[in-house]
């Protein structure tokens, strides 16, 4: 009886733990409307110096020439060990379609299939969008708005 | 008859099981890499052009192409070379090419296979692509260059 109940545990420890997962929170924003070439990067560079202020970590600076044609900034979002996230990173897209986006993505542990796991990012943009709106308005005189483009598993 | 349901229910876990390590095992992907640096009296970003004019002639597509500024200047061309199954029908494998100068300037060559099976790719086995390579550049475009393996660290 005893070991019936132990492969029953074992049974059930290993199907608990394969559905706790690392899962990506992801939001993407557009900044609205689209906008000139020498106004793109003037937005662009506000919101990099917004986040840089708030303490994110530039990574990376590039050009992304093909599939897409845009200057990309990748942030490091500060985290601890406890909040169980994995490459947490906010990007700003810079294209030459006339589209500014920024990008919020990170990976974390989902402990609750069922509902909203404790580990769940809050969504940063939108927690940001009043103030970014203002201090573009303010620095580079665009009235701009900043509308939720897509979202990922959650 | 308790114990005859006791003992499905352990069967069916067991199933469960077994297919859950399957799966698990069959998901895993390892990223194979062969690096080489080319070597050229040409300097590396005109270099890097021309190899790119050969290969878009070879009319092998373009993945990703990005220039790097910051933390280093470097420049990055992935091409896709294609798809394959096997040895079982569960794993597949995907094949790069990917072109890159440094910032010290030196230009290299990953010969990448993205795989579900680990693999260890011996320099030999891309002697004929790279003479063939090398042939092509010079009456094509006039440029000599050298393969030499990179060991892995």
């Amino acid at each position: 009886m005893t070991s019936h109940v132990l492969k029953i545990a074992i049974c059930l420890s290993v199907l608990l733990s394969t559905g706790c997962a690392y899962v990506e929170y992801r939001r993407i924003y557009n900044v609205e409307p689209s906008i000139s070439a020498e106004k793109r990067t003037a937005v662009g560079t506000v919101v990099e110096r917004y986040f840089l202020d708030k303490g994110y970590v530039l990574k990376q600076k590039y050009h992304d020439y093909h599939p897409d044609d845009m200057y990309v900034s990748a942030f490091e979002i500060p985290r601890t060990t406890e909040q169980k996230v994995r490459h947490p990173y906010l990007s700003v897209l810079v294209k030459q379609t006339g589209i500014v986006q920024i990008k919020h993505s990170e990976w974390f542990l989902d402990t609750n299939p069922f509902g909203d796991s404790k580990h769940k990012p809050k969504d940063l943009i939108a927690a940001a969008r009043e103030d970014l709106i203002t201090r573009i308005k303010n620095q580079t005189g665009i009235v701009v708005d900043i509308q939720l483009f897509e979202k990922g598993y959650y | 008859m308790k114990i005859n349901n006791i003992n499905s229910v352990l069967k069916i876990g067991t199933i469960v099981v077994l297919s859950a390590a399957v799966l698990i095992l069959s998901a895993c992907t390892f990223l194979n890499k062969a690096t080489f640096s080319i070597d050229s009296p040409s300097k590396s970003e005109k270099l890097l052009n021309t190899i790119e004019n050969y290969f878009k002639e070879l009319g092998l597509p373009l993945e990703r192409k990005i220039d790097f500024s910051y933390p280093e200047n470097r420049k990055e061309r992935s091409y896709f070379l294609g798809r394959t199954r096997g040895p079982i029908p569960l794993h597949t494998t995907y094949s790069y090419v990917v072109l890159r100068v440094e910032e010290s300037g030196v230009l290299y060559l990953d010969w990448i296979k993205i795989s579900d099976t680990k693999q260890v790719p011996k320099p030999e086995y891309f002697e004929q692509a790279h003479t063939k390579i090398e042939n092509d550049l010079k009456t094509r475009f006039g440029v000599d260059v050298k393969f030499k393996f990179i060991e892995p660290k």
